[in-house]
């Protein structure tokens, strides 16, 4: 995964002129060039209890019904990261009037500090998303398992436990390490591409 | 343990979705200091971006792509646009010919004049085009729904404050919770029902098309044309239907159709392997099987169950017991409190290659903490329910919390009938202790109809639904007894 290109800028573009002159089957392109960076930054921006692919799908329909306001030439990916924005916002108020939201899901304090990325994080999904990828790979192979397991096997904390032979609350503080440490690897790759360019 | 390693346990707990209402409590306090909070987010923001990339972000992009795509609405706005500006071009083209030859004045007041009428007929025209073309455009309509039911229909918006009568051209539609269920109706009186845990998208642009991408589907369809038959999509199945009755339920990976009226052509995607499933036989095709794919006939029902957990959890973590006992020794010997080898002996005389015995967890989801099992996954007869049957749950709780005990059944001939559910208080239960729980079928009452009673139909699914998602039980065996049979000599 990359940033969208020149070359790609244009099929974009090209896509939703087709789309505006009357082939809807066109957006499919749409979907597929602006999926991956939006359902990521979606994922980390959402709180829980809110699925974010349903908010990137309903993003994308809101997008498609509206696609006459948007100016051709311009930014479609921040258009698009507008209206997600949005979508999210609502979806958050209504989710935050349930009753018992916050016992069943989540401390206060973290939907508003997730509000407030919401608001200043830059669209910068698929650069994290890659620079993750990478800062998974040069994991060492003991540590690496563990975010295999967790992650891609979605195995228990007590399976985990059992495979490396180590008690749970071991395998945890493992887990919050590995985070730790992914982290500070990929905000250091952001700084060093921020300061590249 | 210090204050850190609290805060970094009570998160991981959080995290991994065992949080208590205590520990959430503690940690909305923890979270005051501005440097945890923002750990603490980084952390739950690198472990959902570890969840996208685990999952295969690219790896299911057509399946997003396909999804959004049959969300998107039919535009008629656009239609109306067009033909708007098509006939105000030939009006504004005959009326400049008439007026040929006269004086500028006399040209601009009828421009004004033309450009004023063209305006109001194109208003009317779209207006007339519109709402003509919504009055006939065929749409469905939510005639019966319980619980949490959500709708993304039209223009993908969201439709708040649901009611009954609501009509919508096409969209998505889910049945959050396994108590909820809806029925939904086309103009041509076919009828899907959705019960369950259930994602499902419709449309019918001249065609019938139902994405199930999850749970369970009742179907009850009138003739379709033979060139436009109903079409149902699952992961694993495609479904081609010209007017029948039957069930569907879609899981990750495997799909079960059972046909209760007339016949349903199936596609088994993996291998494109075609069969045609006559009325009371059923199938089940697979991504993971790609062996002799051919109906069975439905077997004559019993009026007693007992659960087989690790194949009938629909919802719910299946954990061995076997597994336990090894987790167990291993955290014995971790603390000292055994040897290594009296541990492997232990180990080896508890092993066997019967590994059936065990419990399901309950899992957390937006409507509680869940299981739900299906005795059609282990038993081939269905599970005729009578006023003597009994339902005994056994199982662990580790807090004292409320349980709402559940049943959804289907009539005999077939289709989905309704839901039904008993509350047991919290008091009832000891934190930390086995419970066994015995009801009679009259417990099962549906709230909103206290004159029905799921007596003489057919079990789909058993389900158990603790308020607080956080909540934190085991169920290690569900019976359905017969009372009247049982004391047969």
């Amino acid at each position: 995964m990359s940033t969208i290109n020149d070359q790609d800028e244009q099929v974009l573009q090209d896509a939703i002129s087709r789309v505006r002159s009357g082939d809807g089957s066109a957006f499919a392109s749409v979907v597929r060039m602006c999926q991956s960076p939006l359902r990521a930054w979606l994922a980390t921006h959402s709180p829980p209890g809110i699925d974010p692919d349903e908010i990137a799908q309903r993003s994308f329909v809101v997008a498609y019904t509206q696609l006459e306001e948007f100016e051709l030439g311009t930014n479609f990916r921040a258009w698009l990261f507008a209206i997600a924005r949005f979508q999210l916002k609502t979806e958050v108020t209504r989710l935050r009037r349930t009753a018992d939201y916050h016992t069943r899901y989540a401390p206060d304090l973290l939907r508003r500090e997730l509000e407030r990325r919401c608001e200043v994080d830059a669209a910068d999904e698929p650069e994290r998303l890659t620079h993750l990828r990478k800062c998974v790979d040069h994991l060492a192979e003991h540590l690496g398992r563990f975010v295999t397991w967790r992650y891609t096997d979605e195995i228990t904390l007590e399976e985990m436990a059992h495979r490396s032979e180590r008690s749970i609350s071991a395998v945890k503080k493992q887990l919050w390490k590995i985070r730790r440490k992914l982290q500070e690897c990929v905000e250091q790759r952001l700084s060093a591409e921020g300061e590249t360019t | 343990m210090n204050d850190r390693q609290r805060f970094e346990d009570l998160w991981n707990d959080f995290l991994e979705g065992e949080q208590s209402p205590e520990g959430v409590t503690v940690l909305q306090q923890m979270l005051q200091d501005p440097d945890r909070l923002s750990q603490a987010t980084d952390q739950y923001q690198l472990h959902r971006l570890l969840g996208l990339q685990g999952q295969g972000l690219n790896e299911n992009e057509d399946d997003f792509v396909a999804a959004t795509m049959d969300l998107l609405p039919a535009d008629p706005e656009q239609f109306v646009t067009e033909v708007e500006a098509t006939v105000s071009k030939l009006q504004v083209r005959n009326v400049i010919g008439r007026n040929k030859g006269n004086d500028s004045f006399h040209r601009l007041r009828i421009g004004i004049s033309t450009f004023v009428l063209t305006a109001a007929a194109s208003l009317l025209l779209s207006c007339w085009l519109y709402y003509g073309w919504r009055s006939t455009t065929p749409e469905i309509e939510l005639v019966e729904f319980r619980g949490e039911i959500l709708l993304t229909g039209d223009g993908g918006k969201v439709v708040e404050g649901l009611a009954i009568g609501h009509r919508f051209l096409g969209g998505t539609v889910e049945s959050v919770s396994p108590d909820s269920y809806c029925k939904l109706r086309f103009d041509d009186k076919t009828t899907v029902t959705i019960s369950g845990r259930t994602l499902l998208t419709l449309s019918q642009n001249g065609q019938k098309i139902v994405r199930l991408r999850r749970g369970n589907l009742s179907a009850d369809v009138a003739p379709q044309p033979i060139d436009h038959p109903m079409l149902v999509f699952t992961e694993a199945a495609e479904l081609k239907v010209l007017g029948t009755e039957f069930n569907v339920e879609a899981t990750t990976g495997a799909t079960s159709l059972v046909v209760n009226e007339g016949l349903v052509r199936l596609k088994r995607l993996t291998d494109g392997k075609q069969i045609e499933v006559p009325a009371r036989q059923s199938v089940i095709a697979s991504l993971e099987d790609e062996s002799g794919l051919s109906p069975i006939r439905r077997e004559a029902p019993v009026t007693a169950w007992q659960s087989d957990l690790n194949q009938d959890a629909v919802i719910g973590k299946w954990v061995s017991r076997h597994w336990m006992l090894g987790a167990k020794l291993k955290k014995a010997v971790a603390n000292g409190q055994m040897t290594k080898s009296a541990a492997v002996n232990a180990y080896k005389t508890a092993a066997s290659f019967d590994d059936a015995t065990g419990s399901v967890w309950a899992m957390p989801s937006p409507v509680g903490s869940l299981i739900v099992l299906s005795p059609r996954r282990s038993l081939k007869q269905p599970v005729l329910l009578n006023a003597n049957t009994w339902v005994k749950v056994c199982g662990r709780t580790f807090s004292k919390f409320p349980m709402k005990i559940g049943l959804s059944v289907g009539l005999p001939d077939g289709g989905f009938e309704g839901k039904y559910s008993t509350q047991t208080p919290g008091s009832e239960m000891a934190a930390g202790e086995d419970f066994e729980i015995e009801l009679p079928i009259d417990r099962f009452r549906d709230a909103k109809n206290p004159s029905s009673a799921p007596t003489g139909k057919e079990l789909i699914d058993w389900w158990c639904i603790a308020e607080s998602s956080s909540a934190k039980y085991e169920i290690t065996r569900v019976e359905i007894t017969d009372r009247k049979e049982k004391a047969k000599p």
